[in-house]
């Protein structure tokens, strides 16, 4: 017996059609039904691959489910399988649901059907897992800054190492001479005295004394212990760095007005006014790092003395590591 | 979606993809690769797809490929071979679980998929539709069609236990 195929249930019957299950009118019907809408048609390719060669001939799968309506029909022995399936598939109203469970009531031997389908239900099996997730991942992209560092790092440490097996002698700056700096705090009054003509003058005496004193007590000190007793100080720096290299003590230096050099020249060799120079060697490298990560970026090195290993500087804004090297004998103010 | 997110769906979701695709192929190094070219071309195409989206589309990626390799297989005449070796019954004992897999391996291909989809995933009929190209209902006819086929099926392997 044929019947109307519309557009609520013409789906069943193109999937019976591809499945070779239609009968002879039915297949007319379908294909005069498509003719008239051939927007629904759907294309055959998609079904090409699932074609009814392998399928399962259902056993008791009867047509009228296969072409059932909606869930307002009443339930009975002849679509309480499509209720059941529904029903396991949470696809039923609270009312239908109500109305199946007293069916059910009336009507226990499909209990065992409900129980069935429920069975029905797929569980993974976790057990089975991808084997090569590592292989499936992908690398992070690394910031180029990121690549910068590491380079900068990877050559801090090169010469770091390289520096420890130099012996020659560190580079002296002469007093007055070279273009290294001494940073020290600012102090107004002295500051004005510095832009003066001055010579700044130390010796170990005088540091080593300055190192934890007040600025009166080293006034005294470095008059009692130097051997510029004539020559009144104009005011004391504490020293923080020198070649933008921290020192751990605080440091002070002595500013003296001029004199006759000869006269402090016995006083001082070569080793009086030594200061270790430290050099970028990859200056332009530091640069461009600096640039990418709009910090600054500096790396310096210094060369070893006969006793000491060279040192070094490396810093990327408030983050620093240096081996410090300097001579407490000696610091010069330009 | 970045290479985190991207990372992150990998350990989320390759398990998921592997063993929907390993029951659709029953051949371990077959569902290897399928997975491997699945997520190559999501990661090809990560930075076009949402992070909230990736599952399903890996699963439309992976499905896809399903349907490629099961076309050519069919064409070498392989697939058949696998699937008959796999389908024939192991064991007269009951145990419901390997009688589901051989009553999933007796379904069509679209039927195993939509099911596989619905029960493992919990997809619902509009994202099955979504990744398998279907409309819902189509979906749904499958799904029924499905699950009245795995229940035949289970009613035959009790009453032979």
């Amino acid at each position: 017996m044929s019947r109307i195929i519309n557009i609520e249930n013409y789906e069943s019957f193109y999937l019976d059609f591809l499945d070779g299950n239609l009968n002879e009118n039915d297949t007319a019907l379908l294909l005069a039904f498509l003719e008239e809408n051939p927007s629904l048609k759907v294309n055959d390719s998609e079904f090409a691959y699932f074609s009814s060669e392998e399928s399962v001939q259902l056993d008791g799968f009867s047509k009228s489910l296969l072409k059932f309506q909606g869930f307002d029909q009443i339930i009975d022995a002849q679509n309480i399988e499509y209720f059941l399936i529904a029903s396991v598939e949470k696809q039923l109203s609270e009312e239908k649901a109500r109305e199946l469970q007293q069916f059910l009531i009336e009507n226990p031997s499909f209990l065992i059907d409900l129980q069935q389908f429920e069975k029905s239900h797929l569980i993974a099996d976790k057990s089975i897992i991808y084997p090569d997730k590592q292989k499936l991942k992908r690398g992070i992209v690394i910031p180029m800054y990121a690549r910068f560092l590491a380079a900068a790092a990877g050559i801090a440490l090169f010469f770091s190492i390289l520096n420890l097996n130099q012996t020659d002698q560190p580079k002296r700056l002469a007093h007055g001479g070279g273009n290294n700096s001494v940073q020290v705090n600012s102090n107004p009054e002295v500051k004005k005295e510095i832009q003066t003509e001055l010579i700044a003058t130390t010796t170990s005496a005088i540091v080593n004394h300055f190192l934890t004193q007040e600025v009166e007590t080293r006034r005294e000190k470095l008059l009692e212990n130097t051997q510029l007793e004539n020559i009144e100080p104009l005011g004391f720096k504490s020293i923080q760095k020198i070649n933008n290299q921290p020192l751990l003590n605080d440091i002070a230096i002595a500013y003296i007005k001029p004199f006759a050099a000869e006269k402090i020249s016995d006083d001082l060799n070569e080793n009086t006014f030594a200061a270790v120079e430290m050099k970028n060697p990859i200056l332009s490298v530091t640069n461009k790092i600096g640039e990418a990560i709009n910090q600054q970026v500096e790396f310096k090195t210094s060369k070893a003395a006969k006793k000491k290993p060279g040192g070094f500087l490396f810093r990327i804004g408030k983050f620093e590591i240096s081996r410090k090297v300097y001579d407490n004998t000696s610091i010069a103010v330009k | 979606m970045n290479a985190i997110e991207y990372n992150f769906a990998v350990d989320t979701y390759s398990d998921n993809v592997y063993r929907f695709v390993l029951k659709h192929l029953k051949n371990e190094m077959s569902a290897k690769d399928i997975v491997q070219d699945t997520f190559l071309k999501v990661w090809l195409k990560h930075e076009e797809i949402q992070a909230d989206k990736v599952k399903s589309y890996l699963f439309t990626t992976a499905y896809h490929c399903i349907i490629d390799w099961i076309n050519k297989e069919k064409r070498n005449g392989d697939f058949e071979k696998v699937s008959e070796n796999l389908s024939s019954p192991r064991s007269l004992e009951f145990d419901v679980s390997s009688i589901l897999d051989e009553a999933l391996n007796r379904l069509p291909e679209i039927q195993k998929t939509v099911v596989l989809l619905r029960d493992y995933e919990g997809y619902n009929y509009a994202e099955i539709a979504e990744i398998t190209k279907l409309n819902e209902s189509q979906v749904k006819v499958y799904i029924f069609r499905a699950r009245q086929a795995l229940k035949v099926y289970l009613k035959s392997r009790e009453l032979v236990a």
